[in-house]
């Protein structure tokens, strides 16, 4: 089904019978929910930036009328609403990629304004702290699974993503940009992406990725063979790979690196001499000089004035393609809710249907119109009650109980983690989801109050210490295909890091250094740690900074009690480091919630 | 139908090379001679019944694996004299008409042990995919994540009381997973064999008492976590944390640290990733440690086929002889399989760069130890090594066989959330030739 708007055919809306329009009418008449911007009433109408927020709450209640028609369907009741602190939290780190401060979270209980939730959605939009988070996210799915970790390439390209973010880029412009980038890797940090291809993975490995990240289709996998369940075949892979025909990046100067590559698109003739070369259907390269096609849809002619990645580019991003917005749709989805609407995120198949069919379009539809502005999802999801949600669990579900509300009976702890399974995957409560590598380094570093002693040494610094940890665990990949940014799962290695590691020794040391040459003991300076034991005399109110600090919110008077007579086991601080230590390894800490 | 080509093992120091026979005879044979020769105090095995194979006697495995596709063409399976082999040499190994690359002369002497197998073939020809299904034994599903081989083990064999992590990958890790077997039986990745482990000591000051009054407080604060959420996480990682602690205090670690070798043994398996690698692969064993794998990069060979893959094959010919020699003169070579291969072989026709590209159809791997037949070459490839024409193995097939030589029952099932998942592929068999 498609509609008309505007003249343009767009992209189908959805079956349930929801349309943006309907929402967006109903957001207009029914007052349904506070403002979305606090405190200045409703916006004028022609205003484009309140029209954005309008969609936004549009969409928001789109996702939850169709998560709550679900949950009902399968029989299940949701959680109720999270706390301040629960959500500021859990919004924070989705956010920003790091926990809220001390001093926000007191800020924010204390605030009685009845939108403050909405308000912090709007400040943390626009916190800078923000534009790099969603530029790490990105970042790391383009640079994923590469045989070296290209963290050079990757840092211009992810400020150059945190730039586009700040100034309100759409994602379709970016990944423009991405994809068809001409010219000298000196002068646009966007070649980077092309340039990660260079060792013999273009056009396939090229075509592959970009397919899987910005289309969400595997179309990879009929590189050699043809998909078993999908229509896509061979020889589609090959005209799909041919939009990167002959775009190979060469060093300008090959006696200086420094000079940067040049990447060139092939002209007409070039490109005609190419074809038809060793063309055989079950060899990549002699496939890759098939002519260009585009997924499921027509061939491609060349012409002169617009080169084959530009007219990848203008199908890959109009209104009438049916992979990109949906594509982009699940992935945000997938980093706020950990999983995706269409899980793996990034295979979209005729067999591996949506959970909320008539959501993602919806939410796809929505994208599309606000430009491809991610904040519209980012907006949609964080004023949806699905995500405000307690990721607490509702009695009856815990250890030994029944399946509450899931119908699982009394068959035992299977038979609960299976209806807890289902129950979670039908968003019936906040989500739970570990932290990424990187949400783990800036998080010990915000909490300890070390990033202050960080931000005053270059950004490059601390990268480069950044990566030196991470190095350590992220895989060093030996080819170009697979792709996820890295969790922190959890093993052995990641354990002694956060045990034993030089962030964790400096961040709950509560003496300064030893000596000259204690780097860590300098770092320690002027940690979280000291000046909480420095401001604070009493065993509880240390205990209550700490758990603000650590987990962004208070302590129960139980928790209290436990951690103040633990912490003053001894004379010295030490219990103290002892207990900013196990809240910094706990899994409230390691986790998003 | 020649099955096999075999060495009548035990005979060649002799000088007496047996000759291939058709199979049926030649399990009698070998078995015979083979425990009548064997160095290592690998019992005699009685013939079995035909339709029956003698029980597995595996207890640890070491995987070789070789990180983007190994040219089988350059390595165990050349086609001396075809327009498409290009510049590698070979020699002759101690099988009559078998040779195997110049590039392995160290490997070629040790045939005996050595169960090639020329008739790999899969249908997966993008590397992450075929390292998943070589790694777990099945192709990527969207709704599941397989365990490694290496974390079934772990699961099977592995004792939870033990010191050391039962599976750990030297030189990195490309996603294998202990799946849904949980986070603990992940892979113990060692990125660089000649670093120590890294934060393996507690911070200065942190003394063993302190280490338990923080281990206490912190499994206090995930299990009532982990109450409020009801998730499985906080518990995976207590055992995480269990096991860490347990490292950090363990003699055994000393099995990591290969600065406490002489020089000449690390000279002999070579200063390379790889040989030293395979260097502390046979330290794991000899602690205890149930499966190694030791990954070698660079076999993506699209460019400069001819000069990369000689490079590889002296790393492997140095690391892989020293580590069955090693292995032998530990009596452990008898229990312990040890596994070379990639996840797929390249295409015979050479592409205009000097390069060979990705080619599942048919591919070598390479066994030794553990119960397997050495001296011998199962399968065979067609006149340019293109296709399979001989005793076709897949990997489930491979997995089903490792699953015998550990005495795993194949059809075990598991459940990965509501699904069941046998421990082995049920398109798989265990390939007869490989132990009789």
């Amino acid at each position: 089904m498609a509609s008309r708007r505007g003249g343009r055919r767009i992209l189908p809306s959805l079956g349930a019978g929801l349309s943006l329009a309907s929402a967006l009418a109903l957001a207009v008449l029914l007052p349904g929910r506070p403002p979305a911007r606090a405190g200045d009433g409703p916006p004028p109408a022609d205003d484009p930036a309140a029209d954005g927020l309008l969609a936004a709450a549009a969409a928001s209640r789109a996702i939850d009328r169709e998560i709550d028609r679900a949950l009902a369907e399968a029989g299940l009741e949701p959680t109720g609403p999270s706390d301040d602190a629960e959500f500021l939290r859990r919004l924070s780190l989705d956010m920003l990629g790091v926990p809220p401060t001390e001093g926000e979270v007191l800020a924010f209980l204390a605030s009685r304004d009845p939108s403050k939730r909405a308000a912090k959605v709007e400040e943390l939009l626009a916190h800078p702290l923000h534009f790099d988070h969603a530029a790490d996210l990105w970042g790391r799915l383009l640079f994923a699974g590469l045989r070296r970790y290209r963290s050079e390439e990757r840092g211009r390209v992810q400020a150059w993503l945190a730039e586009g973010f700040r100034a309100g880029r759409g994602l379709d412009d970016l990944a423009r940009d991405l994809v068809t980038a001409s010219g000298n890797t000196n002068d646009d940090p966007a070649l980077a992406y092309v340039l990660r291809f260079r060792d013999g993975g273009i056009p396939a490995d090229i075509a592959g990725t970009t397919s899987r990240i910005f289309l969400g289709v595997q179309i990879q996998c009929a590189q050699c063979h043809d998909h078993p369940y999908e229509r896509w075949k061979q020889g589609e892979f090959a005209g799909f790979a041919a939009f990167f025909n002959l775009v190979n990046p060469r060093p300008a100067d090959p006696e200086d690196r420094r000079k940067g590559f040049v990447v060139e698109d092939p002209g007409l003739r070039q490109l005609e001499r190419s074809r038809g070369r060793g063309g055989e259907g079950a060899d990549i390269r002699g496939a890759a000089r098939a002519a260009p096609r585009f997924l499921g849809g027509g061939e491609w002619t060349d012409r002169e004035g617009t080169t084959r990645r530009e007219a990848l580019a203008d199908w890959m991003l109009s209104r009438e393609n049916p992979f990109f917005a949906k594509a982009m749709v699940n992935r945000v989805w997938s980093w706020w809710f950990g999983r995706g609407l269409v899980n793996p995120v990034d295979d979209f198949r005729s067999d591996n249907p949506p959970s909320h069919p008539a959501l993602l379009e919806t939410l796809a539809l929505g994208l599309a119109e606000s430009g491809f502005d991610q904040r519209f999802l980012l907006r949609a999801i964080a004023g949806s009650r699905a995500y405000g949600r307690t990721s607490r669990l509702p009695p009856g579900w815990e250890a030994g109980a029944p399946g509450a509300g899931g119908g699982g009976g009394g068959e035992g702890e299977a038979a609960r983690e299976i209806a807890l399974r289902r129950f979670d995957r039908a968003y019936g409560r906040g989500p739970v989801k570990p932290l990424t590598a990187d949400q783990v380094f800036d998080s010990v570093l915000r909490v300890t109050g070390m990033d202050d002693a960080f931000r005053r040494a270059n950004r490059a610094e601390i990268e480069r210490v950044k990566e030196g940890l991470l190095r350590q665990f992220v895989s060093e990949i030996g080819d170009d295909e697979t792709g996820e940014s890295e969790q922190w799962a959890g093993s052995i290695p990641q354990g002694l890091l956060l045990m034993n590691g030089p962030l964790t020794q400096a961040g709950t040391r509560a003496s300064g250094p030893a000596g000259r040459g204690d780097r860590v003991g300098i770092l320690a300076r002027e940690n979280t740690l000291r000046r909480v034991l420095d401001e604070e005399k009493d065993a509880g109110a240390r205990v209550g900074r700490l758990y603000l600090a650590a987990l962004g919110r208070r302590p129960s008077a139980e928790e209290v009690r436990e951690a103040a007579a633990f912490a003053s086991r001894g004379k010295s601080d030490r219990g103290w480091e002892d207990l900013l230590w196990a809240l910094l390894n706990g899994s409230e800490f390691m986790s998003n919630h | 139908m020649r099955l096999v080509q075999r060495l009548e093992a035990g005979f060649d120091r002799r000088g007496f090379l047996g000759l291939g026979l058709a199979s049926g005879i030649a399990w009698m044979l070998s078995r015979g001679a083979r425990a009548a020769a064997s160095p290592a105090g690998e019992e005699g095995v009685s013939a079995p019944a035909p339709d029956r194979l003698p029980p597995g006697r595996a207890k640890r495995c070491i995987v070789l694996f070789m990180d983007g596709g190994p040219s089988h063409m350059d390595s165990w399976d050349p086609k001396p004299g075809r327009e498409f082999q290009g510049p590698t040499e070979t020699i002759p190994t101690p099988i009559p008409g078998v040779r195997i690359a110049a590039a392995l002369p160290a490997m070629a002497s040790r045939v005996r042990d050595l169960c090639i197998v020329r008739s790999m073939t899969s249908r997966e020809g993008n590397h992450s995919r075929a390292k998943y299904l070589l790694h777990a034994g099945y192709p990527p599903n969207p709704t599941v994540v397989h365990p490694a081989f290496g974390s079934l083990l772990s699961h099977e064999a592995g004792d939870p009381g033990f010191d050391l992590p039962s599976f750990v990958q030297v030189n990195g890790n490309n996603g294998e997973s202990g799946g849904y077997l949980g986070v603990a039986h992940d892979p113990f990745v060692i990125q660089d064999p000649g670093q120590p482990i890294a934060n393996l000591a507690p911070p200065p000051g942190v003394d063993d008492a302190r280490l338990d009054g923080r281990m206490e407080f912190l499994a206090r604060l995930d299990r009532r976590f982990g109450e409020s959420r009801g998730t499985e996480v906080p518990e995976s990682r207590q055992v995480m944390y269990a096991r860490s602690r347990r490292l950090m205090a363990s003699p055994l670690t000393r099995a990591f640290d290969l600065s406490r070798e002489k020089d000449a043994v690390r000279e002999r398996y070579g200063r390379d990733s790889f040989g030293q690698g395979c260097l502390m692969a046979s330290r794991l064993v000899e602690a205890g440690v149930p499966v190694v794998e030791v990954r070698l990069g660079g076999w993506d060979t699209h460019q400069d086929n001819w000069t990369k893959v000689p490079q590889l094959l002296a790393q492997v010919d140095r690391g892989f002889s020293n580590l069955l020699d090693d292995l032998r003169a530990k009596g452990l070579l008898g229990e312990t399989l040890v596994v070379w291969t990639g996840e797929f072989g390249r295409t015979p026709r050479p592409n205009p760069r000097g390069g060979r590209d990705h080619h599942p159809r048919a591919w070598s791997m390479v066994m030794a130890g553990g119960g397997v037949l050495g001296g011998q070459v199962v399968g065979e490839t067609d006149a340019d090594a293109a296709e399979v024409i001989d005793r076709p193995v897949t990997v489930p097939d491979l997995f089903a066989s490792w699953a015998h030589a550990f005495g795993l029952n194949p059809r075990k099932t598991f459940y990965a959330g509501e699904r069941p998942v046998t421990l082995v592929d049920r398109a798989g068999a265990p390939v007869r030739e490989f132990f009789a």
